[in-house]
């Protein structure tokens, strides 16, 4: 190895691979967090404890709500709901502006509590996670005392955050037993009770039954999970179309197919919502497009990627939309430039096609992934149009970002129009954030937008 | 239309311009060769309607005057069967029926009206100059090997002609390496420059013979003809700007690397198989005299060092090529020994050979990989 390059091991510090999926007879802890960004914010403004809170990306009576309270919840109120409708229900739902950098900080935190107990953890999402408690019999006696071990620590530390606990043999089964049970839940499904639980629910209780899954069970006459458990692999096979019903025959019968080691990242994307207010705004569309590219932009520079192909998708409120994929001649990783060719192709469309702006106030949604990765410790660069320095400059700046904060230094282009520019969703964000030691990788994820 | 020729003189010659016609075409009639019989005479075309080649050669007992389109695949799968011997052509152009029969029997095949041939682009208008067979043939050889195949970039998918009044560049890129080599034997009549298609210079290469046999080369704005006395061949140009390419040529590489050209490329395919097969990267650590060639393959835990004597002047560095793009630049010098002219580890690498000969220039450029930049 040269000395300039970086080992790799540091690359395979990864969020979403563990060793559960090798492992036979695992025992998984699942930590499934209660309306985890009303509880947040209920958290750090007691003032809304106990009073019906909605979480919205943006502040319009049009915007959708991404997070009830309990209380709210309590009145029908439902995740994606627009504020306008939660009111029918809910008069005094009180709405509260997203803080994504808030909700991440405490999924740090949650995630060093299970560390501390536990060095194989999963983040599924900002507000779940799943521990492999295997190779931990012999450490943990009672794995329902140490659920309410961890409860009491997240408990000490924030107390209004509530999380249901759901231990089973898979991550499936275990998720399954933190819906059994909220808010605050503690569930653990093993061979002996797994038929008296299931016995309660109804096909659509399981996580990924839905109504084409529902239906396609009863046509073959499984009305409930219990019967599905003991329902034949060929039977299931058989209603799910092959490989399905295999998974779920696993899933029932205690055997891991939800997780899987994945050292390697195949595809990276990103999508914005677009309120009615933001698509009236030719410029603000744009500069959704470069918060869209710049968080592809700091996803690739911290796992040290380029990119060689990337898509761009539009949609519009009359469920129309369009999209399109761009292959790169040389491996981008610039928001900036990622920009530039989805425009190029964009005002292309646009003049062949003689569609006027396809950034119109009908626009609904916009998303950007990028996929066919190239490691950049071996980028070959051109002779002609070479960018070893602005490759460089990025990085120092997001070495900066980490070191000073976020807004030590920005790009022009962050600046336009930073309203637009704030992150507003938090969700995929935590497989940027990894704990390595004491350390959080993207500190800057941390912090505030101004 | 009828005429006796040799199976094997046939054969060859339709070799030499078989390799025109495209595997997948839209047009049945792209998939024939002309036929154009006059006097003894019988002219064989071949097309891909961005280049058409044409060769010419005599016949016997040739009667009557006449064209017609022959399917190219039956007719040479035909002739690579058939022992050297006599064939007799009968043509009929009225019902298009061939019937070639030999020693051993005749057969019998339909062909295309000779007028949905496409027709060959008229060189009016046009500038000429002359080269020798194998002076082109030489350039095309130092050149070819790095023309780029990303169609996104159509300037460098070709090779570029550089004329001057004294001198002639062929010049040609992927983006990671650049070959330039100029001959000063050949003038040309005014200062222009053209990018040539790669499947045009990969025919040439394949039929030009290696001798001094003198070429026409003329060209206009959209295309280039080659003219010997019985082999023309006739192209479209890319017609796209090639890049700058002498910008990118340093001018201030100050250190010196010269090495034995045949141990530096026995060394590199040794080490490259150790070497990461997406990156090929092989680093060149250069200690006073002493060039230690090393590459791993992580994913593998696969490791090779090898040590090689050279003549150094310069600072001790570290820096690191694609093997594969090296070995391939390396192997399209001559002489015994190269050098190479280096700056910084991020900077591009000049190779040349040491040994000069007379006329011609060689000087390739090699982008490093950026080792954790």
């Amino acid at each position: 190895m040269t000395p300039n390059q970086k080992p790799k091991q540091s690359k395979n510090v990864r969020y979403d691979s563990n060793s559960i999926a090798m492992k036979p007879g695992s025992l998984v802890m699942y930590i499934d967090m209660n309306s985890y960004f009303a509880s947040c914010e209920q958290q750090f403004r007691p003032e809304l404890r106990g009073k019906p809170i909605g979480v919205t990306t943006y502040d319009s009576p049009h915007a959708a709500v991404i997070a009830p309270s309990i209380e709210a919840k309590k009145f029908g109120v439902k995740t994606g709901m627009r504020l306008s409708d939660c009111k029918l229900l809910c008069p005094h739902i009180i709405p509260v502006t997203t803080r994504p950098y808030l909700y991440r900080i405490v999924h740090v935190e949650i995630m060093r509590i299970l560390q501390s107990y536990c060095i194989d953890v999963l983040a599924k999402s900002i507000d779940e996670a799943v521990i492999n408690l295997s190779s931990y019999r012999l450490v943990y006696k009672d794995f329902v005392e140490l659920a309410k071990k961890i409860k009491n620590d997240i408990y000490n530390k924030y107390d209004y955050i509530k999380c249901s606990i759901g231990i089973a043999p898979n991550s499936f089964l275990a998720k399954l037993a933190t819906e059994l049970q909220k808010p605050d839940g503690l569930v653990q499904i093993t061979p002996e009770n797994i038929d008296h639980h299931l016995a309660t629910l109804k096909l659509t209780d399981l996580p990924g039954i839905a109504g084409r899954n529902e239906r396609r069970l009863k046509m073959i006459g499984i009305d409930n999970p219990l019967q599905m458990r003991h329902a034949s692999q060929a039977l299931l096979r058989k209603a799910f179309g092959g490989i399905v019903g295999y998974y779920w025959h696993c899933r029932l019968n205690f055997s891991e197919v939800d997780l899987y080691s994945r050292s390697q990242t195949r595809t990276m994307s990103t999508m914005r919502t677009v309120s009615r207010e933001q698509s009236a705004s030719k410029q603000t569309l744009e500069s959704l497009l470069v918060s869209l590219c710049t968080r592809l932009e700091q996803r690739m520079v911290k796992q040290g990627l380029f990119c060689r192909e990337a898509s761009f998708f539009i949609k519009y409120r009359s469920k129309t939309g369009w999209d399109t994929s761009i292959r790169f001649a040389q491996p981008v990783q610039d928001a900036l430039e990622l920009r530039k060719y989805i425009l190029e192709r964009i005002h292309e469309f646009e003049q062949s096609h003689n569609v006027g702006t396809m950034f119109s106030n009908q626009v609904q949604s916009m998303g950007v992934a990028i996929q066919n990765f190239m490691d950049d410790s071996a980028l070959q660069y051109s002779l002609f149009d070479n960018r070893i320095q602005q490759d460089v400059v990025r990085k120092t700046m997001y070495t900066l970002k980490d070191k000073y904060g976020k807004n030590i230094v920005r790009k022009g282009s962050e600046l336009f129009n930073p309203t637009v520019m704030k992150d507003a969703i938090g969700f995929g964000s935590v497989k940027d954030l990894l704990l390595v030691g004491d350390d959080v990788t993207n500190q800057y994820l941390l912090e505030e937008d101004y | 239309m009828r005429f006796i020729v040799t199976s094997t003189a046939l054969l060859k010659n339709l070799q030499q311009i078989s390799g025109v016609i495209s595997a997948n075409t839209v047009l049945s009639v792209l998939e024939d060769f002309l036929f154009e019989l006059k006097g003894n005479t019988l002219t064989l075309t071949a097309t891909d309607l961005e280049t058409m080649m044409r060769i010419q050669l005599d016949v016997n007992d040739a009667q009557g005057n006449g064209r017609i389109c022959i399917p190219s695949k039956i007719l040479m799968d035909y002739l690579k069967n058939l022992p050297e011997q006599p064939i007799t052509f009968s043509i009929n152009e009225q019902d298009l029926s061939i019937e070639m029969s030999s020693d051993v029997g005749k057969y019998r095949i339909g062909g295309e009206k000779a007028d949905d041939f496409p027709k060959e682009p008229a060189p009016g208008d046009t500038t000429s100059f002359n080269i020798s067979s194998i002076a082109l043939l030489e350039s095309i050889n130092k050149t070819l090997f790095a023309v780029s195949t990303d169609t996104l970039r159509p300037a460098m998918t070709g090779v570029y002609f550089e004329l001057a009044k004294d001198s002639i560049t062929f010049v040609s890129t992927d983006a990671h390496r650049l070959v330039q080599f100029r001959r000063t034997d050949i003038s040309c009549p005014a200062q222009d420059g053209l990018v040539v298609p790669k499947k045009p210079l990969q025919q040439l290469r394949a039929t030009l013979p290696a001798d001094d046999t003198q070429l026409q080369l003329s060209y206009n704005s959209s295309h280039l003809f080659v003219t010997s006395s019985r082999l023309s061949l006739s192209c479209r140009l890319i017609d796209a700007r090639f890049p700058d390419y002498k910008a990118v040529i340093p001018t201030d590489n100050p250190y010196r690397l010269t090495v034995s050209r045949n141990d530096f490329i026995s060394a590199l395919r040794r080490i490259s198989i150790f070497a990461n097969k997406t990156t090929n990267q092989v680093v060149l650590d250069i200690n006073g005299n002493a060039l230690q060639l090393s590459a791993q393959d992580i994913d593998f835990s696969y490791e090779g060092k090898e040590m090689l004597s050279c003549q150094y002047s310069g600072e001790d560095m570290k820096i690191a090529f694609n093997a594969r793009l090296m070995i391939e630049m390396v192997s399209n010098m001559d002489g015994a020994e190269i050098q190479v002219e280096l700056s910084t580890p991020t900077r591009a690498g000049i190779f040349r050979p040491i040994e000069k000969t007379e006329n011609e220039e060689v000087l390739m450029l090699l982008m490093p990989l950026m080792v954790g930049v």
